[in-house]
């Protein structure tokens, strides 16, 4: 994932429009991939993907690098989804949306997005830094303020039970 | 040991937090634990699934609404890349020129007060609205001034008056008048005209050399260029209407990027930003010949279109800021060029949508070429090439424009091409019933894609490129036909969807292409090609709108790679977009162009060339290329850093 050079960073904490436009483009297809994950309908996801921009520039000067610059912008993205979530913006399945690409496997992938639908927010938000975003637990734990440990059993207790949705689909032929 | 325990640290592993504590009784646990190993392994399987899938494309709106709300964010400030204006030392009369253009660019660049916010649901229209426009243009005339800077050291400034006329379908003049002042006569004055009625094309100028042998190299004498058979809608013969209404420019998907509303001429105008590589089908008129000084692909262009017509009233070209921008200025003999310094600015002076017959009358020379191509009646066509033509039955409202074959041998002898036209909206149908070359029929190539038509059968696609439309090649039973347009993708499927065959998958033979260093195996899948390389990484940050497009083996040398382009649906000038390749191999092998530069990607030293926009370098054992000839060093990075690697094979 890009990181911004501190000198990039230091220059939008002084409120440098200019920088922060940089790292907004550097950063906009993560913002937008973990928004559409979480938000799982497009229009939402933009909402998502402003405000956590917006947020994260209101709030540049409060960025004390204790963190990489793109975890603390992922937990800004992943707050303002719950917000979303909160507020009652609209979500909908990913696994009704046409896969981009050409794949024997593409059936197994429709089932998984399906999977992934039925899966509870919290688990599903390690699972989609972890899995899809290759966040190590330490990065995630930062992103989503829970503990490594427990990260761990989100992961165990998320892969099984995405392998009972999917044998239940492969069995019965619907996810 | 539980189940439970072993499957939890598995799962850890998987994801790099591994106890090596449990090393031992894992693996002894694992030795005799059928549902551990499956666990395992389907764990992998679901990470796979989950990694293989590409970054979503990011709406082109969304950059230019985040910036928005951000400047809205801090009223107080003062944006930071408000350029400067800074007025050259030149002749009063081209400087009153050079403030008129830093006038568009302040009120698109300020965001000042009195001016209307632009609006996003407006950007994501204008591509459309153009499209619909293209069809209700039937004659237009205009009036541009034009000022160039930093054509020569010894030219800094030039100035053109250029008079454009269109009638539809198919004719065109564009008169560009030198009105510079150069050092001496021995330096030729750049006149030129290019003119286009259907079968006739005809361009006449200054005999050019190279700008920085100016003017010694100068030889007097004209250029003059006479082509005659020339087929309707001709990439090579070229119809550079996008200075009447931008449809190449901008009905690309995805392309837009408003910022800000102005007015020109006391019209209403809405400031349209792009690069120079995405804007040169709007300088093609001019650059059709004679002698002009070069734009770095990167150099922003803002393009001012009228909101009730769509025409173009102004355009303006600036330098972008980088070092290879700078590093690409010293190779053309050009001066170091500041950030948003203007290189070019084009004011329309007065337009309307008449033109008369003297106003785009051909130039009176005698033909230099002929094309092969005959017009004939439809009526009489089906006598000559022995067989009735498939017609389309949606036409999206275009209408039948010229019809004829070729007579020079250069083609199957019984091919025709109907074609279609409403506007400045066209389409052409090429078809042949004794297609015998091992290759897709028409104007497609290795780059294209499958994909279903409306009637479920199957066409291979490619988007449009700043010579050719957007094409498409179907191969049917006894039938090869080749559609290529400047409609809309999807009108442009609903048409040959509508044609009464059904095109089927292009025989393998096809799709395999022969060299003496190899052989390249085209149309492959990505799993395919994971099976061939299995260190295969996908980038997870492309340009917005760039998505997968082809999947390539190439076997060469005893060794085999893959290469993967990504693509734009719509548009892409350099018909190739984003191109990645990986292969096998211990060391990077001798740099092509001697301009190459070290730089440090993924943890080791790769090296660049800007000459051929291209980053290499080895990891792992692994050779690995991203180019693209519309991204600079930084753009290229962003790409390498962003690869991750694909599940384990």
């Amino acid at each position: 994932m890009w990181e911004p050079d501190p000198q990039l960073i230091e220059r939008a904490r002084r409120g440098d429009a200019g920088a922060f436009e940089e790292i907004v483009r550097g950063h906009l297809p993560d913002v937008y991939r973990l928004a559409l994950r979480l938000m799982r309908n497009p229009h939402s996801a933009e909402d998502v993907t402003q405000e956590a921009f917006v947020r994260a520039f209101q709030h540049m000067r409060t960025f004390r690098g204790r963190s990489k610059f793109s975890t603390w912008l992922l937990r800004i993205t992943r707050n303002c989804a719950v917000d979303a979530i909160r507020r009652g913006a609209r979500q909908e399945s990913l696994a009704t949306r046409a896969p981009q690409l050409p794949s024997p496997d593409l059936v197994t992938r429709v089932d998984l997005e399906a999977a992934l639908d039925h899966l509870p927010s919290e688990l599903r938000e390690a699972f989609v830094l972890i899995e899809v975003f290759g966040f190590s637990y330490e990065e995630t734990s930062q992103v989503l303020g829970v503990p490594s440990g427990t990260l761990k059993s989100r992961m165990h207790r998320t892969r099984r039970l995405l392998m009972e949705m999917l044998e239940e689909s492969e069995n019965t032929g619907e996810a | 040991m539980k189940h439970e325990v072993v499957e939890k640290e598995l799962s850890a592993r998987l994801d790099g937090a591994r106890d090596t504590r449990l090393d031992e009784v894992v693996e002894e646990h694992l030795s005799s634990c059928d549902s551990c190993r499956r666990f395992e392994n389907r764990a992998r399987h679901i990470r796979e699934m989950s990694r293989l899938e590409p970054a979503p494309s990011v709406p082109d709106a969304l950059f230019e609404s985040i910036v928005r709300e951000t400047r809205v964010a801090l009223p107080k400030r003062r944006p930071s890349f408000v350029p400067r204006l800074r007025i050259p030392a030149v002749s009063v009369r081209f400087a009153a020129a050079f403030v008129a253009g830093a006038l568009v660019s302040a009120f698109v660049f300020s965001g000042s007060a009195g001016l209307r916010r632009p609006s996003p649901a407006l950007a994501s229209d204008i591509p459309q609205r153009i499209a619909a426009a293209s069809r209700e243009v039937t004659a237009y005339r205009a009036t541009f001034e034009i000022t160039e800077r930093n054509f020569h050291e010894l030219v800094p400034v030039r100035r053109f008056l250029t008079r454009v006329a269109f009638s539809a379908s198919e004719k065109f003049r564009a008169e560009i008048e030198d009105l510079s002042v150069y050092p001496s006569p021995q330096w030729p004055k750049n006149s030129t005209v290019l003119s286009v009625d259907e079968g006739r094309w005809v361009f006449t100028g200054p005999l050019s050399c190279p700008r920085e042998g100016l003017p010694a190299c100068a030889e007097g004498g004209s250029d003059v260029r006479s082509i005659e058979g020339r087929e309707p809608f001709d990439g090579d013969a070229i119809f550079p209407s996008d200075i009447v209404l931008p449809i190449r420019t901008l009905a690309g998907s995805e392309r837009v990027q408003v910022v800000g509303h102005g007015t020109v001429l006391g019209r209403n105008v809405v400031h349209v930003n792009l690069t120079y590589r995405d804007a040169v089908p709007l300088f093609a008129y001019l650059h059709a010949g004679g002698s002009w000084r070069p734009f770095f692909p990167l150099d922003p262009v803002v393009l001012s279109l009228d909101e009730q017509t769509w025409f173009p009233l102004a355009y303006q070209v600036r330098a972008a800021s980088s070092q290879e921008r700078g590093e690409w200025a010293a190779r053309n003999g050009l001066p170091a060029e500041s950030s948003g310094t203007v290189l070019m600015d084009a004011q329309i002076k007065s337009f309307d949508e008449h033109s008369s017959p003297k106003e785009l009358a051909l130039p009176d020379v005698a033909p230099t070429r002929n094309a092969g191509f005959r017009d004939v009646d439809l009526e009489s066509l089906a006598g000559r090439i022995a067989y009735q033509p498939l017609f389309p039955s949606y036409l999206g409202g275009l209408r039948l424009h010229r019809v004829g074959h070729y007579t020079n041998g250069a083609r199957p002898k019984d091919e025709a091409l109907i074609s279609f036209a409403r506007g400045l909206a066209w389409l052409k149908v090429r078809q042949t019933r004794s297609w015998s070359e091992p290759a897709l029929y028409g104007n497609v190539g290795a780059l294209a894609t499958s994909l279903n038509l409306p009637d479920g059968g199957l066409a291979y696609y490619e988007p449009a490129s700043s010579s050719l439309g957007r094409r498409l090649s179907i191969h049917a039973p006894g039938w090869d036909i080749y559609l290529e347009s400047n409609l809309p993708i999807k009108e442009l499927l609903r048409v040959a969807g509508s044609l009464p065959i059904k095109g089927q998958q292009a025989p393998s033979e096809w799709l395999i292409r022969r060299w003496p260093g190899g052989i390249v195996r085209e149309q492959t899948t990505l799993e395919r090609a994971r099976q061939v390389a299995p260190y295969l990484l996908l980038p997870h940050s492309l340009p917005s709108g760039y998505r997968l497009s082809v999947v390539h083996v190439v076997e060469a040398g005893g060794t085999r790679g893959v290469t993967i382009y990504f693509r734009r649906s719509g548009t892409e000038l350099d018909g190739i977009g984003v191109r990645l390749h990986q292969a096998a191999a211990v060391g990077l092998p001798p740099p092509v162009d001697p301009g190459v530069s070290a730089v440090s990607v993924r943890g080791v030293i790769g090296r660049y060339s800007a000459v051929r926009n291209e980053l290499e370098w080895v990891e792992g054992g692994v050779y690995r290329s991203v180019s693209a000839n519309f991204l600079d060093l930084k753009g290229l990075l962003r790409i390498a850093s962003s690869l991750s690697p694909g599940p384990p094979g």
